[in-house]
C-alpha cells in the first residue's frame, strides 16, 4: 500500500512509499477478498489503449515475467498515480495486491480513498462506566461504502501482443473528474463503447419485453424502458433496472437473458445509437391498426390508458384533441422518421 | 429323528443358522428402507442348551422340524403405523419368502393380558450345500411392545411364586401404561407434520447431512430455522428441488470444502459476525440460489430482515458477488 496525496498546484508531488510488502492476516485477507470481489462484480472488460501514454501495462508485464517484484512494480504505479491525478483528486491509498481468481493468478490495483468513522470504547470517569466516542478519519474499505476505481489482470490476458482485464471506473459523486483511472492511469480503454453497449442493453430489454404476455405488463415495461433510456443517469444497471422497474418474478429471468447477451451489469449509458427508437411507444393489434405514443403520455395522468379485458383483448383510450385525420397506405418505419398515424 | 439326534445336529450346523438369521434381518433392513421406515434390527440363534432344553420341556413328534423358532429376527421401530406399514410390505414383498404370519395386536380376548406386534415365519435364502430350508422366525415390534414382552415373561409367564390379586392389577396397570405410550406416540407423531414449518424438514435434514460432511459440523439448528422460513418462497416444492440442489453439492464439493476450511466452523474468521453464515448448513442452499435466483434471494432476505452483511460476504467470497446497485 502506498499513500497518495493531495497534488499541490504548481509543484510535483510525490507518494509516500512503502517500504516493504503489508503483511496480511487471516482476518485482512478475508476482508479484502470479500470488499474486492464485491467491487469487481461490475467491473468491465479493457484493453491497452496504444494512443495514450502510460508505463502501467509494461510495469504489470513485466512483474507477470518475473522481471519485476510485487514491491518494485506497486512503487512504480503509485508514482505514476500520483502524476496522473489533479488537484481536486482526494488524497488516498493505492493497494497493489497479488492473489488468485478461479485458480489463475490475477494482480488487482485498486485506489481508495480515506472515510471517516467513530470508535466507542468504554472507560471509566469518575468511578462512572461512560462510552468514549473516538473520531476516526483514515479509515478505508469500510462496509456499506464503494469501492469506484479498481481493476484485476489476470496472467493469462497479459502477453507481449496482448494486455487485458477488467476495470471498474466509477465517478465518485460529486467529483468532476472522470476516467483519469481507466484512461491517464492504466492507460487502457473499455473492450465495449458505451454507446454499443447501450444499444445492447435497449435491444435485449426491449426483446424481453416483447416476450411479456400481459399486455398491460408489457406496456408498464416498455414505458420503463422509455424512462431509463432517457433519464438524466448517467450510468445503466442491469439490476438496478430489474429491481426499481420489474416484477419480482421476472427480475432473475431478466438479468439472466442480458448475462447471456454478454450485457454487463453496469457502465456508462450514451444513447447515440438508440436516440430514434425513444420517440415513441409503438403499438400495433391484430385488426391493424397502429398507435404511435409519447411515452409520457402513457403514465397516470397522461392523455393515454391501456385496460385489458378478461378474453385477453386489450382497449387502448387516446383522449386529446384530434389535430389531424386522413387517409394512409402501408406504414413503413425507419429510425429516424417522423410519423403521421 | 431323537431329541438327542436333533440337539447334535443343531449343535453342527449353528453356523448355517447364524448366516441365516443375518441374511433375513438384511431383507427385513432393506424392506424398511424401501419404505422409509427406521428401527433397530436384531438376529438371534437360539443358544444350544435352550433348544435341549425346549426339546425336554414339550413333546415333539419331530424335534428337528417342528422347533421352528432356532433362529429369529426382530425389528424395534418407532410407532404402531410403522410396524403396520413394515408387516404389509413384508408379506408382499419378494425379498422375503413368507410362509404364515400373525398380527398378535388383534384383540382376542379382552381381558387376557397380551400387548406383543406382528410375527412372521418366513424361509431364509438357501445356500447350495443346504439340505432342507431354514426358517426363521421375525418379530415387529414397537419399543413399548417389546418392553412388554421382556417384562411379562418374568412377570406373568415364568414367576417364582404366583400373583397375588394386587400384583396381578397392577401388571394389568402396566400393560395400559404400555399401550398408551405407544398411543401418545402415535398422536404426537400424526400432529408433528401439521406444524408451520415442518414442510422444510425434509431440506433441512439434507443441508444437515451434506454440511456435516462436507464441513465437519452441524451449525445452530434454530437459526436454520429462521433462515429457511425467510426463503422458503423460492423453494415451493421442496421434493421437486431436492434433486437440484443435491447436484449441484455434488459438483460444487471440492470448492465447497475449501470455503468452509477457508472461512467455516473452526476457522480463525468463524467468530466474526460477519461470517455466521459460513457455520451454518443453510449457506449451501444460499449459494446454489446467489447462482439462480441471485436477486430473488436478495429480495426475499431483505424482507425476511435478516442481516444483509451475512448474505453479502458469504456471496463474496463464494465467487457469486451481490453486484452493487
Amino acid at each position: 500500500m502506498h499513500l497518495l496525496q493531495q497534488s499541490t498546484k504548481g509543484s510535483p508531488t510525490q507518494p509516500v512509499l512503502s517500504e516493504d510488502l503489508t503483511p496480511l492476516n487471516t482476518e485482512s485477507r478475508s476482508f479484502l477478498e470479500e470488499r474486492l470481489a464485491t467491487a469487481l462484480s461490475v467491473a468491465r472488460p479493457v484493453t491497452r489503449d496504444a494512443a495514450v501514454s502510460s508505463v502501467v501495462p509494461k510495469t504489470i508485464t513485466d512483474y507477470f515475467d518475473g522481471a519485476r517484484t510485487l514491491l518494485e512494480i506497486s512503487q512504480v504505479l503509485a508514482t505514476s498515480m500520483q502524476d496522473v491525478q489533479s488537484g481536486i483528486s482526494p488524497p488516498g491509498l493505492l493497494l497493489v495486491l497479488e492473489g488468485t481468481r478461479s485458480g489463475q493468478d490475477v494482480l488487482v490495483l485498486a485506489k481508495l480513498e480515506h472515510e471517516r468513522g467513530a470508535r466507542a470504547t468504554q472507560t471509566v470517569v469518575d468511578g462512572k462506566r461512560v462510552y468514549d466516542m473516538e473520531f476516526l478519519r483514515d479509515l478505508f474499505l469500510t462496509t456499506g461504502s464503494k469501492v469506484y476505481k479498481v481493476a484485476i489482470f489476470p496472467r493469462n490476458q497479459i502477453g507481449s501482443t496482448h494486455f487485458g482485464g477488467e476495470v471498474v471506473d466509477r465517478q465518485v459523486p460529486g467529483h468532476g473528474v472522470a476516467h483519469y483511472f481507466i484512461s491517464d492511469f492504466l492507460g487502457c480503454d473499455y473492450t465495449q463503447r458505451a454507446d454499443v453497449l447501450t444499444e445492447t442493453f435497449h435491444k435485449t430489454t426491449q426483446q424481453y419485453v416483447d416476450a411479456i404476455v400481459d399486455p398491460a405488463k408489457r406496456a408498464r415495461y416498455q414505458v420503463a424502458l422509455l424512462s431509463e433510456m432517457q433519464s438524466n443517469n448517467t450510468e445503466l444497471s442491469v439490476r438496478a433496472f430489474a429491481t426499481n422497474y420489474l416484477d419480482a418474478e421476472d427480475r432473475d429471468p431478466y438479468v439472466a437473458q442480458m448475462n447471456s447477451a454478454v450485457v454487463p451489469m453496469t457502465f456508462s449509458k450514451d444513447i447515440g445509437l438508440v436516440r430514434a427508437y425513444l420517440e415513441r411507444v409503438l403499438m400495433e393489434f391484430e385488426n391493424g391498426s397502429v398507435a404511435l405514443v409519447p411515452p409520457a403520455e402513457l403514465r397516470d395522468g397522461g392523455s393515454v390508458s391501456i385496460d385489458e379485458s378478461q378474453d385477453g383483448r386489450t382497449s387502448l383510450r387516446i383522449e386529446d384533441h384530434l389535430t389531424r385525420m386522413g387517409s394512409k397506405g402501408a406504414l413503413k418505419f425507419s429510425p429516424g422518421d417522423s410519423h403521421d398515424a | 429323528m431323537t431329541p438327542d439326534e436333533a440337539v447334535a445336529r443343531f449343535k453342527a450346523e449353528r453356523p448355517r443358522f447364524e448366516r441365516a438369521a443375518q441374511s433375513v434381518a438384511s431383507a427385513v433392513s432393506s424392506s424398511a428402507r424401501a419404505i422409509d421406515v427406521t428401527g433397530r434390527v436384531t438376529s438371534r440363534v437360539k443358544e444350544v442348551e435352550s433348544y435341549r432344553g425346549k426339546l425336554a420341556i414339550k413333546s415333539y413328534s419331530d424335534p428337528w422340524a417342528d422347533v421352528t423358532d432356532k433362529c429369529g429376527v426382530r425389528m424395534i421401530l418407532e410407532r404402531d403405523t410403522d410396524v403396520s406399514a413394515l408387516y404389509a410390505a413384508l408379506v408382499r414383498s419378494d425379498r422375503v419368502d413368507v410362509i404364515s404370519h400373525e398380527d398378535k395386536r388383534q384383540i382376542q380376548d379382552p381381558s387376557k393380558l397380551e400387548y406383543t406386534g406382528v410375527h412372521l415365519q418366513v424361509v431364509a435364502d438357501g445356500e447350495p450345500t443346504d439340505t432342507d430350508p431354514i426358517q426363521c422366525e421375525v418379530q415387529l415390534r414397537t419399543a413399548a411392545q417389546d418392553l412388554w414382552s421382556v417384562v411379562s415373561h418374568s412377570l406373568l409367564y415364568k414367576p417364582t411364586v404366583p400373583l397375588p390379586a394386587t400384583e396381578q392389577h397392577a401388571v394389568y396397570r402396566l400393560v395400559a401404561l404400555t399401550e398408551l405410550f405407544d398411543l401418545e406416540v402415535e398422536r404426537i407423531m400424526t400432529v408433528i407434520p401439521t406444524l408451520p414449518g415442518y414442510e422444510l424438514s425434509p431440506l433441512l435434514k439434507f443441508l444437515e447431512s451434506e454440511f456435516a460432511g462436507i464441513a465437519g459440523s452441524v451449525g445452530k439448528k434454530a437459526l436454520s430455522v429462521s433462515v429457511l422460513d425467510g426463503i422458503k418462497a423460492l423453494v415451493p416444492d421442496v421434493d421437486a428441488y431436492l434433486p437440484q440442489l443435491a447436484q449441484f453439492t455434488s459438483e460444487s464439493r471440492e470448492d465447497l470444502r475449501s470455503l468452509y476450511n477457508q472461512h467455516g466452523p473452526g476457522s480463525e474468521m468463524s467468530a466474526d459476525f460477519d461470517y455466521t453464515l459460513f457455520s451454518q448448513p443453510e449457506s449451501l442452499i444460499l449459494v446454489h440460489l446467489l447462482t439462480s435466483q441471485p436477486m430473488a434471494l436478495e429480495a426475499a432476505w431483505a424482507v425476511a430482515g435478516m442481516p444483509r452483511q451475512w448474505l453479502s460476504t458469504l456471496a463474496a467470497l463464494a465467487g457469486v458477488p451481490l453486484n452493487e446497485i
